[in-house]
């Protein structure tokens, strides 16, 4: 047993995580998404389609001052032509994406991991904690998150729109993809443009249901 | 079940320097803690004297340097390995991360 007698601590009170993305207002991915969360217990279906560019640990003590940088940044931004790839599946989350194209994708990613990293203080969120020892990651991915919080970043970044993943036992990959690629058919080779970023600055959660916002805003590029 | 005296949890934390808006986002949803570690907290809230708890090998100062958390966090933190409902898999995988430190140095 170890006691101190008026032991004072300095540790972390909370878990925070800074995220970036654009929100994808596109019926055909909003009706893949309802069919996958009807059907199919996908675990994001509270979550608007979005294209996500960051996703940053850091502590509640750095927001203010991560808020007035980033939001300075994006209001230089001008709104940018995306083209829908095709339907892709990551067996490691039995998710559904659609991968998207633009040059100018990866480098909203790169400027803002690198803007919002400057206040992670070596923060890494306790979801990924728990994964690094099981074989999660790649050499190169937990390269990445002790460098910059998280491991899908630069090389491992893949621009995509998750369309969800799947909950319910005994299901037919081959037999699904099948299907959203029926669902999702008119989208291919198809551009949008991206003409707003959604910043979202909330608690680490194990489960992104049980996530509380702490403060969020969507800025429309012009 | 042990419930935290928010109210003196709060001024304790404010005296320690944190932020109102950290503090309260800690307390809001603060679990009900199991008893016997629910003991180790009220005696530190009442007379600062921390008492270590270990269970299954992990030990609350070891969480508290392993994840830079503070005792309440951390306490907060080990009610999860506490949990009779952990599967066997879950409460593996959160023994291991919690013996390792957040900053791989």
């Amino acid at each position: 047993m170890i006691q101190n007698a008026g032991t004072t601590f300095y540790g972390k009170l909370t878990h925070t995580v800074f995220s970036v993305d654009s929100i994808i207002d596109n019926a055909i991915i909003i009706s893949a998404k309802r069919f996958m969360n009807e059907k199919f217990g996908n675990k994001y279906s509270h979550i608007p389609p979005h294209l996500s560019y960051a996703l940053v640990p850091f502590p509640i003590n750095n927001l203010e001052k991560a808020k007035i940088e980033i939001i300075s940044y994006i209001k230089k931004l001008r709104p940018y032509t995306v083209e829908f790839s095709e339907l892709k599946y990551g067996e490691r989350n039995n998710i559904f994406f659609i991968e998207v194209l633009s040059n100018e994708i990866p480098r909203l990613h790169q400027e803002i991991t690198n803007l919002l990293n400057v206040y992670r203080d070596d923060s890494i969120r306790t979801k990924d904690l728990e994964r690094v020892d099981s074989g999660y990651f790649t050499e190169q991915e937990l390269m990445y998150l002790k460098k910059y919080g998280y491991s899908r970043v630069f090389d491992c970044y893949k621009p995509h729109i998750s369309i969800g993943n799947f909950t319910v036992p005994d299901v037919d990959v081959n037999e699904l993809t099948e299907t959203l690629k029926q669902l999702l058919s008119g989208l291919y080779n198809k551009r949008t443009i991206v003409n707003n970023i959604h910043v979202s600055f909330h608690t680490d959660a194990d489960n992104q249901s049980d996530m509380k916002v702490i403060w969020e805003d969507t800025i429309l590029l012009k | 079940m042990y419930l935290i005296d928010k109210t003196k949890a709060k001024n304790i934390l404010i005296s320690e320097g944190y932020q109102e808006q950290d503090i309260n986002l800690l307390l809001e949803d603060y679990p009900e803690l199991y008893d016997d570690l629910g003991s180790v907290i009220d005696i530190w809230l009442n007379t600062k004297n921390f008492v270590d708890f270990t269970y299954e090998g992990i030990s609350l100062s070891q969480i508290m340097n392993t994840r830079g958390e503070h005792i309440i966090t951390a306490a907060k933190t080990m009610n999860r390995l506490l949990n009779p409902n952990l599967s066997p898999e879950e409460k593996t995988r959160l023994i291991n991360s919690l013996s390792h430190s957040v900053t791989f140095s």
